[in-house]
């Protein structure tokens, strides 16, 4: 009964920037906006050219995409009570999943999982991917924020004096 | 030996030891091993990175050259190394020397099952194996012309420098990709990288090497393994000295040392065999993270603003702060999301106290935490009267300002007729005081219990007044701007409406409908009137007993009303002498008014 366009055992050829060719079935890629498009407009014929996600990055975005859809497909025969019950219990899985995911990764590697889902339309994993970067952020002054993710000011003087001052606040 | 010694007072011991060598062609192991024992020491004992702790090593060709010095700087750097080599005697003496971190096992690295050996030798001994460097290599005679080509031995430089670096490549893989983590390291050359510096044997070997790294990087990266190549210059290591004895035969050795130094483009500096080590640390340590030549460092800054955007989002207030501070980039792509946390209505007003000795202000954020920060604008008998925003309305000695406590911005108003303090009390502002139609309006209440509102648009020179009598209405305690009107509340749930700047005329309207009898609009306000209390705002600010603290209210949206917060004071003591301070309700914002 699923939509002609996608169809359960089919896969998609997807190619990264550096020439890798990475198989995903339908059913795990449309979790990807851009992909879930082009197979509504039936343009998935051949290899899918993803131009902005480098290999390392599309086999964890693949990882990713892969670990949410056994979530999504695993057994719905329960009764609705223990369904319920089970619904929780694998939300919580799947969030210890995913911190595990995020956290095993480098600032860098985060960097282009960030690009790459944003490139591919993936919100949940830009979400994730976000939300980590954040969390490396908070608490932290101006000065260790650029020495961790190796940014050199570009303010002039008095815009720095200016958010030295803003600053009083978080860090007097 | 003694003339290189003092030819320059960079020589190292490897220098040292190669002079010997010449000197001593056929006893090679033994005085080697004692000439270096002395300087060695020395040189490593000052090193104290540990970037290396809990890491565990594979080195071939270990037992001497760039390989040994290596291996002393990762066990200098906290990690356990094996040396693998095909020199038995050597390599039991180097291990030796390098102490109880070091070990060594016999690896001829023509032989892959000597590879996998090592490779199983060195996870059965530590477990793991983080660090496979596939240094061991040959030089071969050089005849200058291919035409002269000599196939035995190209094969056999092609078995040491590359089968031997593909068979170490091939056997670490197996262990790390279960792990999904691991560094791979190789030696090639200059010569491989560049033409006519080697015979076509030896070079073409090592940038055979340089292709495999290149090659087998897709792969290995996806399992979180790095590999990458050193491609030293000419270093004088016992190999190339012998290699530079046969080419140059009779030639004595400080000739053949600056033989092959002037040969480098960067003058007075010579590659040695400890520049490698230090580059091979590098590259096994987390600090080459990013290893593989695919992320340069500068990428944040430039991040799409839409990204830069998601992340800011989920940044409370003061994070957001250091996070619009970092550059400009992430400054101006986070500015809505500023707008849109400060006019967020999840949001509870944060409590500010000031009216100390000082100028000395406590903060407590909507999460409890507290900062303390100095405003000297608050001191000296300031008060607050009104609050929206991330403004505050402030009177001190006859004036009222409008004061931003987080930008520390400061807008003057006209001279105020009348004194504030003498009497009951209520302000608002229709907006930002930096909007064009912002109105402001004090409400003050004489003994008489008569009501006078005093008010000022945005630009007037001076302050209107109007006057209005209401026996109903008890003592004021809060005022807002609700729908373009102002709403004035006494403390028994009375209130006033002042429709609009012409329509002069108040509206009194019972709060509570009493039978239904009375008619009365729904309020756009909920109101909070014990919000101190409820808050534990005594508790949350540390403060000692005895203390007396006048609030001043604020208004914040919400999803469908506007929450007023009400002017209200709490102690908690009966005594009359207990510490008096004064506090203001405010939601922080951090813009700055344009000049």
């Amino acid at each position: 009964m699923s939509t002609p366009s996608v169809s359960v055992n089919r896969v998609l050829k997807l190619k990264s920037s550096d020439g890798e060719i990475f198989e995903v079935k339908q059913t795990v890629a449309v979790q990807s906006g851009v992909l879930k498009q082009m197979m509504e407009d039936g343009c998935t014929e051949g290899e899918i050219p993803l131009n902005n996600v480098d290999s390392p990055t599309l086999a964890k975005i693949i990882e990713w995409c892969n670990k949410h859809h056994d979530n999504d497909v695993e057994g719905r025969v329960l009764s609705e009570e223990r369904e319920k019950e089970k619904e929780k219990e694998k939300a919580a899985d799947m969030k210890k999943w995913e911190s595990e995911f995020i956290d095993a990764l480098n600032r860098d590697e985060i960097y282009f999982l960030l690009t790459g889902s944003n490139y591919m339309d993936i919100k949940e994993l830009l979400d994730c991917a976000a939300q980590k970067v954040a969390d490396m952020v908070k608490g932290k002054t101006p000065e260790a924020i650029r020495e961790m993710f190796n940014i050199q000011s570009d303010f002039t003087e008095e815009e720095e004096e200016a958010i030295r001052k803003e600053n009083q606040w978080a860090f007097d | 030996m003694y003339a290189v010694l003092k030819w320059d007072g960079r020589w190292d011991w490897l220098t040292l030891v190669y002079a010997r060598l010449a000197l001593n062609n056929k006893n090679v192991s033994i005085s080697r091993a004692v000439v270096a024992a002395g300087s060695f020491n020395m040189r490593f004992s000052t090193e104290t990175g540990r970037k290396l702790e809990g890491k565990v090593a594979l080195i071939t060709g270990a037992a001497s050259g760039i390989g040994k010095e290596t291996a002393a700087k990762f066990i200098s750097n906290g990690a356990r190394v094996v040396i693998a080599d095909i020199q038995h005697q050597l390599g039991h003496e180097t291990a030796k020397q390098l102490g109880p971190n070091a070990s060594f096992i016999a690896c001829d690295v023509t032989k892959e099952s000597d590879v996998s050996n090592a490779v199983d030798f060195t996870v059965s001994e530590y477990n793991q194996l983080d660090i496979m460097y596939n240094n061991a290599g040959m030089i071969c005679e050089t005849s200058p012309s291919v035409a002269y080509l000599d196939f035995e031995v190209f094969n056999k430089v092609m078995g040491v420098n590359v089968r031997g670096a593909l068979a170490g490549i091939k056997h670490s893989s197996r262990v790390m990709i279960p792990r999904r983590s691991g560094s791979i390291l190789c030696t090639s050359s200059v010569t491989g990288v560049m033409g006519g510096l080697a015979g076509p044997s030896y070079s073409v070997s090592k940038s055979a090497i340089i292709g495999i790294v290149r090659s087998v990087a897709a792969e290995l990266c996806s399992y979180g393994i790095r590999i990458n190549c050193i491609s030293p210059f000419a270093i004088l290591t016992p190999l190339l000295m012998e290699e530079l004895h046969r080419i140059y035969p009779g030639v004595e050795d400080p000739q053949l040392v600056k033989i092959t130094q002037n040969t480098g483009a960067l003058q007075g500096v010579n590659c040695e065999a400890i520049d490698v080590a230090n580059a091979a640390l590098y590259l096994a340590s987390d600090d080459a993270k990013i290893g593989q030549g695919s992320a340069a460092t500068s990428l944040w800054a430039d991040l799409p603003p839409d990204l830069i955007q998601s992340i800011s989002n989920r940044l409370g207030l003061i994070d957001l702060l250091s996070f619009r501070g970092v550059c400009q980039n992430w400054n101006l792509a986070s500015f809505t999301s500023s707008a849109e946390i400060e006019s967020s209505s999840c949001h509870e007003p944060w409590f500010l106290l000031y009216g100390g000795e000082n100028s000395q202000c406590s903060l407590v954020s909507e999460n409890g935490k507290k900062y303390l920060i100095n405003i000297p604008e608050l001191s000296g008998g300031a008060t607050c009267i009104a609050s929206k925003e991330g403004w505050i309305l402030v009177y001190r000695e006859g004036s009222l300002f409008f004061f931003c406590p987080s930008s520390r911005s400061k807008i003057d108003l006209p001279q105020f007729p009348y004194s504030v303090l003498k009497d009951r009390v209520a302000a608002a502002f229709s907006s930002s005081p930096t909007c064009k139609d912002c109105i402001v309006s004090v409400i003050c209440q004489n003994d008489e219990r008569d009501v006078v509102l005093y008010s000022l648009s945005h630009g007037a020179a001076a302050w209107t007044k109007r006057k209005h009598a209401n026996k109903y209405f008890k003592n004021v305690k809060a005022a807002a701007y609700a729908n373009e009107k102002l709403y004035v509340f006494d403390d028994s749930d009375t209130l006033l409406r002042f429709d609009s700047e012409e329509d002069v005329k108040w509206v009194g309207q019972n709060i509570v409908a009493s039978g239904g009898t009375q008619r009365s609009e729904p309020l756009p306000l909920i109101r909070k009137v014990s919000f101190l209390e409820e808050k534990r705002i005594i508790k949350k600010l540390g403060l000692q007993n005895d203390v007396w603290i006048t609030s001043c209210g604020t208004i914040v949206p919400t999803d469908r009303f506007l929450k007023l917060y009400f002017n209200e004071s709490i102690s908690n003591s009966q005594e009359s002498e207990s510490c008096r301070y004064k506090g203001v309700w405010l939601t922080p914002r951090f813009h700055q008014i344009s000049p």
